[in-house]
């Protein structure tokens, strides 16, 4: 029996047993250790050792004050703790321990056998409000507290129980087992680092408990909220996990990161970039992961089936996001007329008054419905919406200065959307249709809340500005677009609201949030032109309309929006530095837009009506929704003057917003038209009904949930021409030009197009400017139809082409079928012939057939010899080796086993250069945000 | 006020947006642009020409003989009928002008070898002549009609009619025979839809089919894919092999009847459905007979006009008539049997691939001049490596024959600056035979 005495001389000390106990104190905030040092002082069981760990001169002055030792790590804290101690009791700085907190802290823990116990962690200020009775977790050890927000400590939770993990605020440890597990990890954020520990001892054999018997305060807030600890969370698992769990818990983890950061967009926070952070984070730090998940396991005795025991099912972090929900609903409820979702569904008759969050439900359902396809299946492969390339490296290489494959490939530059998605594709493990399946609900949620938000600028409400937005996603002008297969509208319409109200909307007083709204703008408008590049000037148009019909203030909006602008350029190199804005805006077919007259006379009937029958601001906000909504109709009607379908898509995406805010202004107009009599309540009326025919007609979209685009026609369609096992040749396609995959070229009248089965994918959608090769191909096509050739597979086999298809039937079929090399394949539904000729897109003078690697080729195992010729347009930067030009392709002598495209060096550092001032402006944008989410 | 304006304005632009005239619509694809199903023909700077008789076995073997007015590389391809059996292939070239032969027991010897001749310039030409137990020998085809028609032969005791259809094309064939002789038109249903693989031949015996036939005349129409038909008449020990023609409402013969060859027959069909006059012009060494026979030729009736009553020696026919008929020549006689068809237009420039003199074989150039004035034709007796030239005067209204006496010559080029027509035979020991001539058409 020791004698232990408490630091305090003015405590009296009692008798206890004999365990020893050393308080260590985790210290960064010099404020709170006072206090905490006070209440240590304080404990009826007297702590014979206390140690302050971290912090500079002002901490160590405060614990000197205190008696305490103070060391500069746990490292050295921990070995200062000597045999005679027998637990280790670790603090926060901000936990003031009840005085009798240590003394149940080690009676408990000794009686029940347990080697780590938690205490009752209560708000130090509010000793009644419940912070932490310790922790279940799930399967990717996130925590899930099971407290509601605001709990009250009614001793509800007052049972010494086995917990997944205990709060890191007051934790008392088995020496032996602190200094077996190597102490707590201090790169880990607290809660992520008492779960980690927790999951080592528990791998040990060891109990965990919380004793609620044992209460602490805590001065702070104990959210684990902050990105890192989604980082710990991560480094939790791989430290502790057998490789089995793991090989499903990890992307598990990561998948619902993506959907939390989706499904949280529409309460206003955007925790994807902390998601992506958080993994970021682990990467550097695997090989000491590594090295503590060797020490971890080794001499486990239990499996993570011990583990699995305290976990709760599911995720808890989308348990939190349901509950979030939930209290959401409860908060749009004033005067407590109803409690939540569940009671507005029982009580049925009670009237709801405050509907916007059924109306963002609906809206979140409306996007998830309407693009089923997407993101059950895959993207439908139909014209110019075509699936990314399998490897995102690859995709961005060939971006960055590389070859770009479409038809007979060409170094020129691909456009930045292939970039912007490969992107993405590289955060999701590389799975192109989970990265577009992403972008794609992602973009319909964007887009519908961010013209709710943008009409909150003039006091619309919620309700009319969701629906505003559905009609933005889903409107006329989506339908026009996607309907012509052009998928890349979805993100440019989902992004535009954004960037004109990041622009529109009040400035931040804080210097570093109007830096955040400034990049978050920048990014938006970088976004739109990624996507429709044409569509670059579309958010300067729609601020400019704002500021020709618009009050207050505005003409300053349109310098800001001019800088905005300018400032996003860079985001689109290189593709910028090349592009001739007038082809741009010429190239595809003539831009005529036809929308339908019950779409029309909707439409009309919105603006005219919110315009007529608005108060001053809805008039003004309609009437600039109509400007908008008219010009984008005239540029989407300007094929006879030479424009082209790259000018009507940004001319949709100025008549989807303007058509939007038109339809908000109406239905606000008619939500108050009591406020209004006579013809202007009539007026108001008749724009509210032109809005509701407009957002009733959305729901067309909804049906066969292709986010408006039309049935999928490639998939698996040239499946015959790429079987396992063989490397493709090429496929000739021919068609009308409307049936083809992206854009063709014609003979004729007739369309055609050259591309690799068993689809081209969107870094092939747009084909580049005519080259040499692409010429003697026209030339050959132009022979057969001369009749001038009956080998024609041996002639398309030098274009490494192995197979002839038409996409309807067509009299040029019979020019093939009298080739004396091709052969009629007649058990398909459309005609369809094979070359016998062998055709290999690359093949050495020994007649090896070298392996597409990217942009690139390979050779098969066994190698080959001899010069390899690469039937793709001639470029000198084919190698390595000695290159020649051989006809218009490729002949490259080389000894190594692989064939690459030289990247450009300037364009490569241009797309650097872009992706540096994209993080740039996602740091800027996110880091207020970041900050403010830390606890 | 201000809403008035607003609205004015959005209205001004929306009845701009509706009164924005509608982009010239796209033209329709091909349109104007005639494609017509196409036959076996080739483009004249890379013919290809089928020849569905070759056949090399232990009594028998052919050689192709090639001729070409340019350069050219010539590229043999003989198809095995055996499903995803690689073809036989070889080569050779020719100087332009030039000729060359391929024997066709160094590639393949499996008897019949139906194959074709691809040229990498041209114009150029091919033909086949049969050496061995039989002598015979004609031209290869590079363009032909949808309907084939072969006038001549028959099927009384001791001869044989075996028509040949050869695809050379990857797609499976089918054709429709049909044929017509002195007694009417054949019912030959069961040669409805033949099928031919591709790749393959078929043949189609007439003995049994069609008994004791004097003059039949058999057309081959290409209901799907593409074949080249060939047909071949055996009398006694010796064979002709011909290929098919279209129809012409002219035919010159250059040849009918040689020495030896005791009957020599022109049979006229007439595939239509009208009486057609027809009027034959003979022609010998001494001069014209103009106008020496008229008949009329009932609709799908085969006229078998015999000219051994000729007085004279060799002699060359001019067929006209009053709408299109098919037309061949059949001789016989002690020397063999000979079959060929005809020309259905002089010209000015003549190929005759694989004409020589070799061994105990007499090969005979046949020059026609149904013109009223006298013409003069350069004959170059092509050789690997050079082209012996001599000219040959011949006068209004005459057959001129030319011996082919260099050793060397593997093919003959004919040029003149009046229209002419030519075509040669070769006799042997083993038999005799007639080959057309292949105008070169002016470009």
């Amino acid at each position: 029996m020791l004698n232990l005495m408490s630091i305090d001389p003015t405590t009296t000390t009692e008798r206890l047993g004999p365990p020893g106990v050393a308080a260590v104190v985790s210290a960064g905030d010099p404020g709170p250790l006072r206090r905490c040092l006070e209440a240590i002082g304080s404990q009826v069981y007297g702590v014979a050792k206390v140690l302050v760990v971290g912090g500079g001169d002002e901490i160590r002055h405060i614990a000197g004050e205190f008696d305490a030792a103070w060391r500069p790590n746990l490292r050295a804290a921990v070995s200062s703790i000597g045999p005679e101690f027998m637990f280790v009791w670790a603090l926060r700085e901000r936990a003031i321990p009840d005085p009798q907190a240590l003394r149940v802290l080690v009676q408990d823990t000794q009686r029940v056998g347990a080697a780590i116990a938690g205490s009752k962690i209560v708000d130090a200020d509010r000793p009644e409000l419940l912070l932490s009775v310790g922790y279940a977790t799930d399967a990717f050890a996130a925590p899930y507290r099971g407290l509601l927000p605001e709990e009250v400590d009614q001793q509800q939770y007052d049972v010494i129980r086995d917990v997944a993990a205990i709060s890191g605020v007051s934790v008392l440890i088995r020496r032996d087992l602190y200094l077996g597990l190597g102490g707590i990890d201090r790169s880990m954020a607290p809660t992520s680092a008492a779960i980690d520990f927790c999951q080592r001892a528990r791998l040990r054999g060891a109990r965990v408990v919380v004793i609620p018997g044992s209460v602490v305060g805590y001065d702070g807030d104990e959210r684990p909220s902050d990105w890192r600890e989604r980082a710990g969370e991560v480094r939790a698992m791989i430290k502790a996990y057998s490789p089995l769990t793991l090989l499903w818990t990890l992307p598990l983890a990561f998948l619902i990161g993506l959907v939390e950061g989706v499904g949280r967009i529409p309460f206003g926070r955007f925790p994807l970039p902390g998601v992506i952070a958080a993994w970021l984070w682990n990467i550097p730090r695997l090989p000491t992961a590594l090295r503590q998940r060797r020490q971890a396991r080794r001499g486990r005795e239990v499996g993570d089936e011990e583990l699995f025991r305290y976990q709760v099912a599911g995720s808890a972090r989308l348990r939190l996001l349901w509950d979030d929900a939930m209290l959401r609903i409860r908060d749009r409820f004033s005067e407590g007329v109803l409690s939540g979702f569940a009671d507005a569904v029982e009580a049925g008759q009670q009237r709801i008054q405050r509907p916007a969050f059924f109306v963002g439900s609906l809206i979140v359902l409306f996007a998830f419905v309407a693009t089923r396809e997407v993101w059950t299946e895959h993207l439908p492969l139909v014209g110019f919406s075509l699936p990314p390339a399998e490897s995102a490296i690859d995709t961005l290489e060939s971006y960055a200065g590389g070859w770009n494959p479409a038809g007979l490939g060409s170094p020129e530059v691909l456009r930045p959307a292939v970039a912007g998605v490969a992107l993405l594709q590289l955060v999701t493990f590389g799975s192109g249709g989970l990265a577009v399946a992403i972008i794609t609900v992602a973009s319909f949620l964007g887009g519908a809340f961010g013209v709710g938000r943008l009409l909150r600028i003039w006091g619309i409400r919620s309700v009319a500005g969701h629906f505003a937005g559905s009609v933005l996603m889903a409107g006329p002008a989506v339908i026009a677009a996607t309907s012509g297969t052009h998928w890349s509208i979805l993100p440019a319409m989902g992004a535009l609201p954004w960037a004109v109200r990041s622009v529109l909307g009040s400035r931040p007083p804080a210097r570093t949030d109007r830096m955040a709204t400034f990049a978050g703008a920048v990014i938006a408008t970088g976004l739109v032109a990624v996507f429709v590049p044409a569509a670059l000037l579309v958010p300067l148009v729609a601020v400019t309309a704002w500021a020709v019909l618009g009050l207050g203030n505005r003409w300053i909006a349109v310098g800001r929006m001019a800088l905005v602008t300018l400032v996003s350029l860079p985001l689109l190199m290189p593709w910028i530095l090349y592009v001739d804005p007038l082809d741009l805006v010429r190239s595809g077919v003539p831009a005529y837009w036809e929308p339908a007259w019950p779409a029309i006379v909707a439409v009309a009937a919105a603006a005219f009506g919110s315009i007529l029958g608005g108060d001053r601001t809805i008039a003004t906000v309609g009437g600039w929704g109509a400007l908008m909504a008219v010009v984008g109709a005239v540029l989407a009607r300007t094929g006879d003057f030479g424009m082209g379908e790259e000018l009507m898509l940004a001319a949709l995406l100025l008549n989807g917003l303007g058509v939007a805010v038109a339809v908000g202004a109406a239905l606000e107009a008619m939500a108050r038209r009591r406020e209004t009599s006579g013809w202007r309540s009539l007026a108001a009326l008749a724009g509210g009904l032109g809005a509701v025919a407009l957002v009733v007609g959305t729901f067309a979209l909804a049906g066969p949930g292709r986010a408006g685009l039309p049935g999928d026609t490639l998939t698996g369609t040239f499946a015959f021409a790429a079987p396992p096992g063989a490397e493709p040749s090429r496929v000739l396609l021919f068609g009308d030009a409307s049936t083809l995959p992206g854009t063709s070229r014609e003979i004729d009248g007739l369309g055609y197009r050259v591309f690799v089965p068993p689809y081209p994918t969107s870094a092939e959608a747009f084909l580049t400017e005519e080259r040499l090769g692409d010429e003697v191909l026209h030339s050959l096509l132009e022979d057969l139809i001369d009749g001038r050739s009956r080998r024609a597979g041996a002639a398309l086999a030098e274009f490494g082409i192995g197979w002839v298809a038409f996409t309807e039937p067509s009299p040029l079929e019979a020019l093939f079928e009298s080739q004396l090399d091709l052969v009629t394949l007649r058990s398909l539904d459309f005609p369809v012939f094979r070359n016998e000729a062998a055709a290999p897109i690359a093949r050495s003078s020994d007649g090896v057939v070298w392996l597409a690697e990217g942009a690139g080729y390979s050779a098969p195992v066994g190698g080959s010899t001899g010069d390899v010729f690469v039937a793709a347009n001639a470029d000198f930067r084919w190698g390595p080796g000695k290159w020649s030009q051989s006809d218009w392709g490729n002949l490259i002598s080389t000894t190594r086993s692989e064939i690459r495209f030289s990247a450009y060096g300037p364009r490569r550092l241009a797309a650097f250069g872009a992706l540096i001032w994209f993080l740039g402006l996602g740091v800027a944008f996110f880091a207020p945000r970041l900050r403010g989410s830390r606890p | 006020m201000k809403r008035a304006l607003v609205a004015a304005l959005i209205l001004a632009l929306g009845v701009l947006a509706a009164a924005l005239p509608t982009p010239e619509p796209a033209p329709e694809p091909l349109a104007g642009l005639i494609i017509d199903r196409p036959g076996i023909d080739s483009p004249v700077d890379a013919s290809i020409w089928y020849c569905p008789w070759a056949q090399a076995n232990a009594g028998r073997d052919s050689f192709f003989g090639v001729a070409s007015i340019a350069d050219a590389d010539a590229e043999f391809t003989f198809p095995v009928a055996i499903p995803g059996e690689p073809p036989d292939e070889a080569s050779t070239e020719t100087l332009g002008p030039g000729a060359s032969i391929l024997t066709l027991s160094d590639i393949a010897q499996r008897g019949d070898s139906p194959g074709f001749v691809e040229f990498s310039d041209g114009p150029a030409a091919a033909g086949v002549t049969v050496i061995g137990e039989v002598l015979t020998a004609d031209t290869c085809v590079s363009q032909g009609p949808d309907e084939w028609f072969f006038a001549g032969g028959s099927t009384l005791s001791g001869e044989r009619m075996t028509l040949r259809l050869f695809n050379p094309f990857p797609e499976t064939a089918k054709v429709t025979v049909t044929g017509f002789s002195e007694i009417g038109v054949e019912a030959l249903g069961e040669l409805r839809s033949v099928s031919i693989n591709s790749r393959s031949w078929r043949d189609i015996d007439f003995e049994e089919m069609l008994r004791q036939r004097q003059a039949l005349v058999i057309s081959v129409r290409v209901d799907e894919g593409l074949v080249v038909p060939a047909m071949s008449y055996s009398q006694d020990d010796d064979e002709a092999w011909w290929i098919g023609s279209g129809l012409s409402s002219e035919w010159e013969f250059p040849i009918v009847r040689t020495n030896g060859l005791e009957t020599g027959t022109v049979v006229v069909g007439n595939p239509n459905l009208t009486e057609v006059t027809v009027t034959v012009d003979l022609y010998t060494s001494e001069g014209p007979e103009r106008s020496a026979f008229e008949f009329n030729l009932a609709p799908e009736t085969p006229l078998r006009i015999d000219l051994g009553s000729v007085s004279g020696g060799a002699v060359g026919v001019r067929i006209s008539a009053t709408a299109q008929v098919a037309a061949g020549v059949v001789a016989s006689g002690e020397a063999g049997t000979a079959v060929t068809g005809g020309a259905e237009a002089p010209a000015r420039v003549w190929l005759l691939p694989g004409l020589r003199s070799v061994g105990l074989n007499q090969a005979t150039l046949w020059l026609l001049n149904s013109g009223f004035e006298q013409i003069s034709v350069t004959v170059s007796e092509l050789t690997g490596a050079a082209a012996v030239n001599s000219q040959v005067l011949v006068e209004p209204g005459t057959q001129v024959a030319v011996p082919i006496s260099e050793p060397d010559a593997l093919g003959v080029l004919l040029e003149s600056n009046d229209p002419f027509t030519a075509a040669w035979s070769v006799e042997g020991p083993s038999g005799v035979a007639y080959s057309a001539g292949l105008a070169v058409i002016d470009e």
